[in-house]
C-alpha cells in the first residue's frame, strides 16, 4: 500500500530503448513505493530538463551508457561539473559490464553501477535495493568493489 | 722515449755506415803516413848502400893506386901511371857524392870531413913517393920512409872507412829493424781496422735485414688483417670512411664502393663524386646534414637511399663522429651499413603491426559486439520469457509450455556461449599486468562468486595453503571459476561432489611432453573432483576450443571453459594437463612458473 504521508521518491531514467524503459516503469510500479518517475529517450531531452530551473531534481538517475544525441557518460560529465545537481544520486544502468565502462562511471562520479539483469523479478530487487538504498552510507564507503551492484 | 725506440734500426744502420766511413778514412790516412814512412826508409837503406858501395871503392881504389905506384917504383914503366889523374878525380868524385846528401852539421858531415882529409894526405904521401921515385938520385931511405909511412896513412884511412862502413852497417840494421817493424804495424792495424770495419758492416747489415724480415713479416700480417677486415665488411655489408678536416682528403673502404655498385677505388675521390649516387628525393637532406656536421664538429647518424649505376635501391646507414688521428689531426671517422634487407623487412612488419594493430580494434569490436548488442536483444528475450513466465504461463497448453520451456534453455545457453566469448577474447588482450597475489584470496572471491552452485549441489570445496604467484589476477580468478564450475557440472548423481585445491610438490614424474619440471621453477596446483571423470585418451582433446565430450546425460556447456583455461595457463607461460577415470573423478594440474 503506498503510504499517502511518505515524500515520494523522485526517479529520472534516461534509456534510448523503448522495451527497457517499460520494464523499469512496470518493475517500479511493482514496487508499492511512493515514486515519481519521469522517463527520458535519451541524454539530451534528460540534459534539457535538468537544465532547466523550473525542474524538481531527483533524487536518484538512472542512466544508461549508449544513448544517441548525447551518450551516458557525456550526460554523467556535465552533471558532476554542474553544482547544484550535487545532491543527485547516479546509477548507471546498462548492458555492458566491460571494464572500461565500469572504471570510465566510477571516475566520472556515478554512485553505483548496475547491469541490466535478464530477468523481470531480479529486475525489481534490484531496484527495490537501489531505491532504498541509504545513499549516505553508501557513498561514505563507496569503492570499485561496492559500485558494481552485485545481487 | 725509451732508448730502445730511440734506436731504430736505419737510425743503427746509418751511425755503422758513418763510423765504418770515417774509419775507412782514418785507416786510408794510416795507411798513406805508414807508406811514405816505408818510402823514406827504403831510400835510407838504399842511400846507406849507395855510402856503403862509394866507401869500400874509394878504399878499392886508393888500394889499387898504392899497387900501380909500387909498380912504376919497381919497373920504373909509365904506363902505370897513365889512370892516375881519372883514379883521383873518381875518388873525389865519389866522396863529394856521400857529402852532398849529407846535412853539413851533422856527425857523419864530419866524419867524411875527416876522410876527405886523410885521403887528401895520402894523395900527397903519393905525391911524394912519385916525385922521390921518379928524381934521378933517388934517396932510398926517404923514400923507404915515405913508403912506411903511405902504408901506415893507407892503414889508418882504411880503418877509417871501414869503421865508416860499420857505422852504416849499424845504421842500416837499425832502418832494417824500423822498415821491418813499420811494414808490420800497418799491415797489422790494416788488417785489424779492415776486419773491425767488415764486423761492423755485417753487425749492421745482419740487422738490417732482421728488421727488414721482421717489416716484411709485420707487413704481410697487416695486408692480411685488412683482407679478413675487407672480408668482414663485404660480408657484413658494412663499409667504414674517414674525412681528414685538416687535409680536407676523403678516404672510402673498398666495401663502400661495393655497396655503392662500384668496382673498389672507383672514381670517387670526394663527396662530390658520391652525391649523384644518392636518391634525388634525400640528397639536399643529407648534404645539409653533412654540412652541419662539418661546420659544427658534431656527430651525425642517418639513413638514405642510393641508387646503383644499375638502377637498384639501397638503404644505407651512416654514422659518423670526430676524433684525432695519431698526428693530432682532426679527423671525421664513420661507418656505412647496407640496411636495405633489415630496412625493407621493418617496413613489412611496420605494415603487418599497422594491419594486426587494425585487426585488434576489429576483435576489440567483435568483443563489444558480442558482450554489448548481441547481449542487449538476448537480454530482452530473456526478459520478455519471465514476464511470459511470471503472468501468462497459466494461460499456454502444455505443448506451448514446453515449447516456451525450450526457447528459455535455449536463450540461456546463447547467454552462457556469449558470456565465455567475452571471457576467451579477454584472455587474448594484450594489456596483461602481472601482480603478486595471493592464490588463496582469489579462491575465496571464486568461492564466493560460485556459493550458489556449490550450495545447489551440496558440493564441498577443500582449499589447501596456496603459494602468492605474480599473476593476470582476473585471468586466474576466471580460470578457477571454470574448473570449479566445470566439476561442479560433471559431479556424480547421488553422491556429495568434493573438490580439492591445493598446492603440491613436484615430483619426478611430472613432466608436460618431453618437459621436465623442477621444484625450483615451478608451483604445482592440483584441482580434484569426484565426478563422472574421462577417458584418458580425450585428456587432451577437452581442452580444444568448442571440444564437448560425449557423454550420457546431456550437459549444459559451451565447450569454451576449459580452452579458456588453458589459454590463461598459457598466458602466464605456464602447462596445464587432465588426468581422467571414468567414474572416479579428474584431476587437474596446473604449473605455474615461480
Amino acid at each position: 500500500m503506498i503510504k499517502e504521508d511518505q515524500k515520494p521518491v523522485h526517479i529520472l531514467l534516461a534509456d534510448d530503448d523503448e522495451d527497457d524503459r517499460n520494464f523499469f516503469n512496470d518493475a517500479i510500479n511493482d514496487l508499492k513505493i511512493a515514486n515519481k518517475l519521469t522517463l527520458f529517450k535519451n541524454g539530451k531531452d534528460l540534459m534539457d530538463y535538468l537544465e532547466n530551473p523550473d525542474s524538481i531534481l531527483p533524487d536518484i538517475l538512472f542512466l544508461d551508457l549508449n544513448m544517441p544525441c548525447k551518450t551516458g557518460n557525456e550526460c554523467l560529465k556535465e552533471i558532476r561539473l554542474n553544482p547544484r545537481f550535487k545532491n543527485i544520486s547516479i546509477a548507471i544502468y546498462s548492458t555492458s559490464s566491460s571494464e572500461k565502462d565500469i572504471e570510465e562511471t566510477f571516475v566520472g562520479g556515478a554512485n553505483i553501477y548496475i547491469k541490466k539483469p535478464n530477468d523481470f523479478s531480479k529486475l525489481k530487487k534490484v531496484l527495490k535495493e537501489v531505491v532504498n538504498l541509504n545513499w549516505q552510507f553508501h557513498t561514505s564507503k563507496l569503492n570499485k568493489d561496492t559500485f558494481f551492484f552485485s545481487i | 722515449m725509451k732508448l730502445k725506440d730511440f734506436f731504430t734500426p736505419t737510425l743503427i744502420y746509418r751511425i755503422a755506415l758513418g763510423v765504418s766511413f770515417i774509419l775507412v778514412i782514418g785507416v786510408s790516412i794510416v795507411f798513406h803516413i805508414q807508406m811514405s814512412s816505408l818510402n823514406r826508409s827504403v831510400d835510407l837503406i838504399s842511400d846507406s848502400n849507395k855510402k856503403q858501395f862509394d866507401l869500400e871503392k874509394i878504399t878499392s881504389e886508393i888500394i889499387q893506386r898504392e899497387n900501380t905506384l909500387r909498380s912504376f917504383i919497381i919497373t920504373k914503366d909509365s904506363a902505370f901511371l897513365e889512370d892516375d889523374l881519372k883514379v883521383k878525380r873518381n875518388i873525389f868524385q865519389a866522396l863529394n857524392a856521400i857529402k852532398e846528401k849529407l846535412p853539413e852539421d851533422s856527425e857523419d858531415y864530419e866524419h867524411m870531413e875527416v876522410l876527405t882529409s886523410l885521403i887528401q894526405s895520402r894523395f900527397d904521401n903519393f905525391e911524394e913517393i912519385l916525385l922521390l921515385a921518379t928524381a934521378e938520385d933517388t934517396n932510398t931511405k926517404l923514400l923507404n920512409l915515405k913508403l912506411t909511412e903511405g902504408s901506415e896513412k893507407t892503414k889508418v884511412l882504411r880503418n877509417t872507412i871501414y869503421s865508416l862502413i860499420d857505422k852504416e852497417v849499424n845504421k842500416l840494421k837499425i832502418h832494417n829493424i824500423n822498415h821491418r817493424y813499420d811494414i808490420e804495424t800497418s799491415t797489422i792495424t790494416a788488417f785489424s781496422l779492415t776486419i773491425f770495419v767488415l764486423v761492423i758492416l755485417l753487425f749492421s747489415l745482419s740487422k738490417v735485414n732482421t728488421d727488414y724480415q721482421q717489416a716484411q713479416k709485420l707487413n704481410k700480417e697487416l695486408n692480411f688483417a685488412n683482407q679478413i677486415a675487407d672480408n668482414a665488411e663485404k660480408v657484413a655489408g658494412i663499409s667504414h670512411w674517414k674525412i681528414n678536416v685538416k687535409t680536407g682528403k676523403y678516404f672510402y673502404s673498398d666495401n663502400f664502393f661495393r655497396i655503392m655498385g662500384l668496382e673498389p677505388s672507383s672514381q670517387i675521390v670526394g663527396p662530390e663524386h658520391f652525391t649523384p649516387f644518392i636518391h634525388p628525393e634525400d640528397v639536399d637532406e643529407i648534404l645539409k646534414i653533412h654540412e652541419e656536421s662539418m661546420a659544427n664538429k658534431t656527430a651525425s647518424s642517418y639513413i638514405y637511399r642510393i641508387i646503383r649505376p644499375n638502377g637498384e635501391i639501397r638503404y644505407i646507414s651512416s654514422t659518423g663522429d670526430f676524433t684525432n688521428n695519431t698526428k693530432g689531426e682532426l679527423v671525421k671517422i664513420g661507418v656505412s651499413i647496407d640496411i636495405t634487407e633489415e630496412y625493407v623487412s621493418k617496413l613489412a612488419l611496420e605494415e603487418k603491426n599497422i594491419s594486426l594493430v587494425a585487426i585488434n580494434a576489429e576483435l576489440e569490436s567483435f568483443n563489444q559486439i558480442v558482450s554489448h548488442d548481441l547481449q542487449e536483444p538476448l537480454r530482452k528475450i530473456q526478459m520478455f520469457i519471465s514476464r511470459i513466465d511470471d503472468t501468462e504461463s497459466a494461460t499456454i497448453s502444455k505443448k506451448g509450455q514446453d515449447y516456451f520451456e525450450k526457447i528459455r534453455t535455449s536463450a540461456n545457453r546463447m547467454q552462457n556461449l556469449m558470456i565465455d566469448l567475452v571471457n576467451y577474447s579477454r584472455t587474448i588482450k594484450e594489456n596483461k599486468v602481472f601482480v603478486k597475489t595471493n592464490l588463496n584470496d582469489v579462491l575465496s572471491d571464486v568461492t564466493q562468486e560460485l556459493a550458489l552452485n556449490i550450495e545447489e549441489k551440496k558440493a564441498k570445496v577443500k582449499i589447501g595453503k596456496l603459494p602468492k604467484i605474480n599473476i593476470i589476477e582476473f585471468q586466474i580468478h576466471q580460470l578457477f571459476v571454470n574448473l570449479i564450475s566445470n566439476s561442479l557440472k560433471y559431479s556424480k548423481e547421488g553422491v556429495t561432489p568434493i573438490i580439492k585445491i591445493s598446492l603440491e610438490k613436484i615430483d619426478f614424474e611430472d613432466r608436460f611432453n618431453d618437459l621436465v619440471f623442477k621444484e625450483k621453477k615451478f608451483y604445482k596446483i592440483v584441482v580434484s573432483d569426484n565426478g563422472i571423470g574421462f577417458k584418458q585418451e580425450f585428456s587432451e582433446k577437452i581442452f580444444m576450443l568448442f571440444r564437448r565430450l560425449e557423454t550420457e546425460m546431456d550437459y549444459n556447456g559451451t565447450g569454451l571453459g576449459l580452452a579458456i583455461c588453458k589459454k590463461i595457463v598459457e598466458n602466464h607461460n605456464g602447462f596445464i594437463k587432465a588426468d581422467g577415470i571414468p567414474g572416479t573423478g579428474a584431476v587437474f594440474t596446473i604449473y605455474l612458473p615461480k
